[in-house]
């Protein structure tokens, strides 16, 4: 380990990156002193930069207004020179003017048309109130009305033919909300939000007062002018103040800082994992880069990043926000970046460890010592799985996302899946890994079956001592065994010491899938239960102190001097009700509520209602006392809170009073109309899960009231209600009533001894459960297979590689094809036509409601249009029918069933563009369209009013607002069958989609392998063909083709022996020769010098001696090298660790003064199998190679590291290289570029290392050397 | 004679105790207030999460509204208070509705450049014996 520090620093400072990092510290300290000097400057300065901001936010403003006023201007400019707009005022073509109209409706804003006279001629898509055009020009103008509770912009443009206006275009944009209201009541953008978020500052608006700037201190004035360059009022923004400059100065510091860090810990990141990728083992490499990945991870965290940087819905933690680890989890996309690392650490270290499980087969344990290991192991897993299931119901308890609603998830949704996925694929790698890593003996099933033994003991003890374990006895065993099956496999699949492969990543994908899909429903189940008993328990609570205290407010904020004024000045109270009520946090909170003003005559001269009321039988009548109360009817069935205030006049005398009541039907819990606080408790899930919630009330055991009309006789007395449950506050029961199965919770009144409150969610039957499953195992399906593609394309982009694919793959795609697109397309028609349907039954409904109000109107009234606006009749009719309509005369309103709406401008008072055309231009009979309030949708049924003389004498428009909600309902259940379904057809379609192409392409598969097989030499290789179509009789061909081959190789291996041994004999022969004749010429001339009786006898002895002996060692020599060459293979093969025996063989070239050797391993362990004197002659000789080719002068370095499965030896030297014309030959016998040589070495070398199952290879340059590399084999101690 | 002074003393001792209690449900409920007011205060979340029920209604200034998690709820509030700059915040009126107390009280705040005065409710319920924050609303 000091090793591989001392080496990572190194290689640490000799990198550029080293510079940089220090670069960007530097930088870090440089922003505090830059920091600190504009802070100074801001202070010395302030008087003008303070001048210089203002200017700058003026213009700004200005520009911006500018560009707003622009656009509907340009709009309004293009409308008034459209030639069919211009053709149908000119002609009073009517229907083409709302054809040519409708092109516009694209647009924001609303657009009409007038006449020279300033009649209305036509109008396209209605935007809130109604404000009719009163000013002309000649010339485009614009200016600002401000309605009761809107602000618009208004443009008008003149129609011009032959330069005289004939008409006027007059386009309208939502500008500002005089108030804070919700926006369940605004269906357009508001310009004054959008001006906001731009700038990124408030501004108020205020064109009332339109030629005053502000006067008051710390408040910028800035004039906005019209696009005729008219003055059209200010805008207000308050004054900067020093310390808002120094912060925001010191804000944008901090970001620079931030950024600065994130790209050091990205750097960080990329550079570690370069430094460390080939110089150490894998295993720690995977654990240095999966440590660096997490300390970057918490570096994040702790500067927010990219939460603070990037304002978008997954990092909002209204939709998750868990807990867990300082924040890793705090909303979806911190929870996607922990989950991302966590698969990439969990697979990276996961990787080398399933491997070298599979490796180490059989470990030497003491029995005692593996049986403890064993239960710690089994306790971490278990400690794991808690984590892990804690994380899946955090996922559900911690967020408001939807997961078994029917409709496609949105993007978070999506987004939580994958974070899911991920998340239990690393519980299932590191959960089997764990259970493997207990057990060694893949083989021995009867060691399996005791780990598993102890495995589920830990379990139950777990259990018992856990008070309240996320998941039972039998899960834990279920998931126990699962991961045990899939370890066991695994280990089978890895192949050539490749553990993650297609096999293996489906294996573990596939149950992790499963997993998530199993534990998320859990969650899902367990979480919509304990809402239902915190909903139970807010439904019997008396009082909700919230709307108490809003009512409160609201009192206060009404029952005011100011009030007091109004009344006793009498002027039009009509709309004071509204007005104030838009005023007070009711209003902003979207509660349904009905405000009274009562003058001092007890006398009602404002009400305003908004939302659907249950009215309280009594008489707001004048008190001189405030209240809050809450009655209660039908047994607690409806709660009203009721708050009244008197007002007083300032001599403390009364003035008058205001009454406020919001009401909630406890039976209507689900449905839009109910109050806000109900629906955002419940959450979307509640309606997908419970098909419908019941509320009862129990005295005495006995029932005396419910809303589940059907039940009413079936149900009568608390179930179960034994002395343990009685005793509790509130206790949970699951009921089969009626052959229907209902989840109830029992809850003790606090008002009342004996009585309860009971609230049943209606389930759906099993086969809707199961679907409901089904269904999340098909996103978490797609997300699994969506992960794979990427990965796939990454992989094939990595290695470069082409787009291939392989017969069963393509046979697969084609059948997934094939079968996937009917269901597509017959899911989407499904879908369609239910939704046509809906629609249809909607329409045909709408047709029966207006057909009931027509025949009502009929009966009540002789169709004239005095009688219809009698606003009275028209709510008796509404009354008894139990149906809200309005009327329309031409296009504006003269009467409605619920006129408050209407009064407070959230609704237009004209007609629809499309009803009017369709009823009035067209003559239809009966017309059905969307609308909306705010993000409301509901439909609209429109019926024409004919009278006496067949003349269109009104529209009555029919909403289905109030039934909406039930109509979704039922759509939603159809999805959840349909959904279920399809994924059960297309899990059908996948399995035999891989079935039937494994089967088909199994012969093709099987020539394959053969041909693989023979090719590698292998020509014992036989198909076992069993099939006698044409693909059995190709196997057969293919089979008798290999003998004949196999036949005709092994005579032409009789005849290259015989060939090979006659060129031996040869070169053998010619070789033994040429040291032979100066051998003989020496004994030759020993023979002369003796018979001469040569006085120098002595001397020629001994060259003689000297030239024989000499030449006798070549001779051994090359005899020596043709038996190391041909020698069998009668090898000793021993593990032998590799660095010993390169260190032996360095030793001996000690001698070499002027070469200097560097030897450097970074594994200490490496065992090949081997005859060591073989390996160290194959090591000596490429050495010897080395020094010879520097002439003896330089330096040779060794560099040892394991390679995945291999030791890989680096032997490199600083001479001159080889040529490239000899590169090709130096492993070839016979070849040398020495002279004293038999060109054997290089050869003898690869011969020994291809023995040895290894390879090898060199690399060469004139410059810098030549580099041998050697791979081979490692051994584990098992083996 | 001896009895009634008996009972006398026995009622005055239960008054005594159950007055004794009320306070002290008081200044436990007082002491989650109090958390709340010096978390505000200091723009620190830490100070008062700790008193958040399983499900807490959450209501921001420009922000969603419902029920979330406690820890939906931390996170929430905490953003909140990040994006301002707090200039000082204490409860000015404390009150019970239906025995179920609540404070309510005016935040300023310097956010985006401005000066913004936040109204801050809090209602408190009890669960397990204890006090904790049921509903937390900056309005």
């Amino acid at each position: 380990m000091p090793n591989l520090i001392s080496n990572f620093y190194s290689q640490f400072v000799k990198r550029r990156f080293f510079y940089l990092f220090f670069f960007i510290l530097f930088l870090i300290a440089i922003s505090f002193l830059v920091e600190n000097f504009f802070v100074k400057s801001i202070e010395i300065d302030w008087e003008t930069i303070s001048i210089e901001k203002t200017a700058l936010l003026i213009s700004q403003s200005q520009n911006h207004f500018q560009n707003f006023q622009n656009d509907a201007a340009s709009l309004a400019a293009r409308i008034a020179r459209y030639e069919p707009i211009v053709k149908s005022v000119s002609g009073g073509d009517e229907q083409l003017l709302f054809q040519s109209l409708k092109i516009f409706e694209v647009y924001s804003g609303s657009v009409e048309v007038y006449d020279s006279e300033l009649d209305l001629l036509g109008w396209s898509k209605s935007i809130g109130s109604d404000i009719k055009l009163d000013r002309i020009s000649p010339k485009p103008f614009s200016y600002i009305k401000q309605g009761s509770i809107f602000s618009w912009l208004l443009i008008v443009h003149p129609i011009l033919k032959n330069d005289l206006p004939i008409g006027y275009v007059f386009v309208k944009k939502l500008f500002d909300v005089n108030y804070p209201l919700s926006n369940r009541f605004i269906s357009s953008e508001i310009f004054e939000e959008a001006f906001t978020q731009s700038l990124d500052y408030p501004v108020s608006f205020d064109f009332s007062d339109r030629l005053k700037a502000s006067e008051v201190k710390g408040v910028i004035s800035i004039p906005f002018k019209a696009i005729d360059g008219s003055f059209l009022g200010y805008g207000y923004r308050q004054a900067y103040t020093k310390g808002a400059v120094i912060d925001e100065v010191k804000q944008n510091f901090l970001s620079v800082r931030v950024f600065l860090i994130i790209f050091l810990s990205l750097f960080v990141l990329f550079y570690s994992s370069k430094i460390v990728h080939t110089r150490v083992r894998f295993f720690y490499r995977a654990l240095i880069t999966a440590a660096v990945l997490w300390i970057v991870r918490f570096l994040w965290l702790a500067i927010d990043f990219p939460t603070g940087f990037f304002p978008i819905s997954i990092f909002d933690p209204s939709y998750f926000a868990s807990g867990f680890g300082f924040g890793i989890a705090k909303s979806i996309g911190e929870l996607l970046i922990t989950s991302i690392i966590l698969i990439a650490s969990v697979v990276y270290i996961g990787y080398d460890a399933l491997i070298s499980i599979n490796r180490n087969s059989k470990l030497n344990l003491n029995s005692v010592i593996w049986l403890i290991i064993l239960i710690l192991i089994s306790i971490t897993f278990l400690f794991l799985l808690r984590g892990y299931t804690a994380i899946v119901n955090s996922g559900v308890f911690d967020s408001n996302l939807s997961y078994i609603n029917p409709e496609f998830p949105p993007f978070e949704l999506l987004i939580m899946y994958l974070c899911l996925f991920l998340i239990s694929a690393s519980f299932v790698l590191i959960s089997t890994l764990l259970i493997l890593y207990s057990y060694w003996n893949k083989n021995n099933y009867l060691g399996w079956l005791f780990v598993f033994v102890i495995f589920i003991v830990a379990s139950f003890i777990y259990g018992e001592l856990h008070p309240n374990p996320l998941t039972s006895n039998l899960e834990r065993s279920l998931i126990i065994s699962g991961l045990l099956i899939i370890g066991i496999i695994s280990q089978k699949f890895i192949k050539h010491s490749k553990a993650i492969n297609t096999k293996n990543a489906l294996l573990f994908g596939m149950s992790a899938v499963l997993l998530a899909a199993y534990f998320l429903f859990s969650a899902v189940q367990f979480d919509m239960r304990s809402k239902l008993k915190s909903f139970a328990s807010e439904v019997a609570r008396p009082v909700d102190n919230w709307i108490a205290f809003m009512i409160d407010e609201a009192l206060n904020q009404i029952a005011t001097k100011e009030t007091a004024d109004r009344l006793k000045s009498h002027s039009d109270l009509k709309n004071y009700a509204f007005t104030e009520w838009a005023k007070t946090i009711l209003s902003r909170e979207g509660y349904n509520c009905r405000v009274t003003i009562i003058n001092g005559d007890d006398r009602i001269v404002s009400n305003f209602q908004v939302g659907s009321m249950t009215t309280i039988e009594q008489k707001p009548t004048i008190r001189a006392s405030r209240s809050i109360m809450v009655w209660e009817e039908e047994e607690g069935f409806v709660k009203h809170y009721v708050g009244f205030a008197p007002i007083f006049f300032e001599d403390k005398t009364l003035a008058g009073a205001v009454r406020i009541e919001v009401s909630a039907t406890r039976g209507e819990l689900f449905r839009s109309d109910s109050y806000e606080i109900i629906k955002t408790y419940t959450g979307n899930d509640f309606k997908a899960y419970y098909k419908k919630l019941y509320y009862s009330e129990f005295i005495n055991d006995w029932r005396i009231y419910t809303s589940n009309r059907e039940l009413a006789s079936v149900y009568r007395s608390i179930p179960l209600a034994d002395s343990l449950l009685r005793n509790k506050n509130n206790f949970f029961v699951e009921e089969i009533v009626d052959g229907k199965y209902f989840e109830t919770v029992y809850v003790k009144s606090t008002d009342q001894q004996n009585k309860y409150i009971a609230l049943s969610g209606e389930r759906g039957d099993v086969v809707r459960d199961v679907l409901n499953f089904l269904r999340l195992s098909l996103f978490f399906l797609v997300v699994c297979c969506t992960i794979y593609f990427i990965l796939w394309l990454v992989i094939i982009g990595y290695r470069k590689r082409k787009f291939e694919f392989n017969f069963r793959t393509k046979l697969l795609i084609a059948f997934i094809i094939v079968s996937v697109i009917p269901i597509i397309v017959i899911s989407y028609y499904n879908r369609e036509i239910a939704t046509q349907r809906a629609s249809e039954l909607n329409r045909t409904n709408l047709e029966k409601q207006t057909d009931v109000i027509y025949s009502h109107i009929k009966k009540s009234f002789s169709l004239k249009s005095d009688y219809l606006s009698n606003s009275e009749l028209i709510s008796e009719i509404a009354i008894s029918t139990g149906i809200d309509f309005s009327l329309y005369s031409n296009s504006e309103i003269i009467a409605s069933s619920k006129p408050e709406l209407l009064d407070a401008e959230i609704i237009d008072r004209r007609i629809s563009p499309d009803a009017y055309y369709n009823i009035k231009i067209l003559g239809r009979q009966f017309f059905v369209e969307s609308q909306a309030i705010g993000t409301f949708e509901y439909l609209v049924g429109y019926q024409a009013v004919i009278n006496k003389q067949d003349q269109l004498a009104g529209i009555i428009a029919v909403p289905t607002l109030y039934n909406q909600a039930s109509i979704e309902e039922d759509l939603q259940e159809r999805n959840t069958y349909l959904l279920g379904v399809y994924t059960i057809v297309l899990l059908i379609a996948f399995s035999l989609g891989i079935f039937f192409a494994g089967q088909i392409s199994k012969p093709i598969r099987r020539l394959t392998d053969a041909a693989i097989q023979v090719g590698e030499g292998n020509f014992d290789y036989k198909i076992p063909s069993t099939r006698r179509d044409e693909l059995g009789k190709l196997e057969q061909t293919f089979n008798e083709m290999i003998d004949e081959i196999s036949q005709k190789r092994e005579e032409l291996i009789k005849y290259e022996k015989e060939l090979a041994w006659k060129e031996m004999a040869k070169q053998v022969a010619h070789e033994i020769k040429n040291p032979l004749t100066p051998i003989k010429l020496a004994v030759q001339h020993l023979q002369q010098a003796f018979k001469d009786k040569a006085d120098n006898f002595d001397d020629i002895l001994k060259k003689a001696v000297s030239m024989i002996t000499e030449q006798v060692e070549t001779l051994t020599r090359i005899a020596s090298e043709f038996s190391n060459f041909g020698r069998l293979p009668s090898r000793k093969l021993e593990k032998y660790e590799v660095n010993e025996i390169l260190k032996e063989a360095i030793h001996l070239f000690e001698q070499y003064n002027n070469v200097n050797f560097k030897f450097n391993s970074f594994a200490p362990e490496l065992r090949v199998n081997a005859d060591k004197e073989e390996l160290r002659r194959a090591f000596i000789n490429i050495i010897r190679n080395s020094i010879q080719a520097m002439n003896e002068k330089g330096s040779v370095s060794i560099f040892v590291e394991q390679v995945d499965e291999n030791v890989q030896i680096n032997i490199h030297d600083t001479g001159q290289g080889i040529s490239d014309e000899i590169q090709n030959k130096i492993f070839e016998p016979n070849f040398s570029t020495k002279t004293d040589g038999m060109g054997l070495g290089l050869a003898i070398v690869k011969k020994t290392i291809d023995d040895l199952g290894g390879a090898i290879s060199f690399t060469t340059d004139k410059d810098t050397g030549t580099t041998f590399i050697i791979t081979i084999p490692l051994v584990t101690d098992n083996e | 004679m001896k009895l009634i002074i008996h009972i006398s003393l026995m009622l005055l001792a239960l008054i005594a105790l159950n007055l004794t209690a009320q306070e002290v449900g008081q200044e436990l409920n007082r002491e989650v207030f109090n958390a709340i007011e010096s978390g505000v205060d200091a723009g620190d979340i830490d100070r008062f999460a700790g008193y958040f029920a399983k499900q807490v209604y959450v209501s921001t200034r420009g922000g969603e509204s419902g029920y979330f998690s406690s820890s939906q709820a931390y996170y929430i509030i905490k953003n909140f208070l990040t994006a301002r700059k707090p200039l000082g915040f204490s409860f000015t009126t404390y009150g019970f509705a239906d025995e179920i107390p609540f404070a309510t009280g005016s935040a300023l705040f310097r956010f985006k450049g401005n000066r913004e005065s936040v109204q801050v409710y809090a209602a408190l319920s009890k669960s397990n014996g204890k006090w904790v924050i049921d509903k937390i609303n900056f309005y």
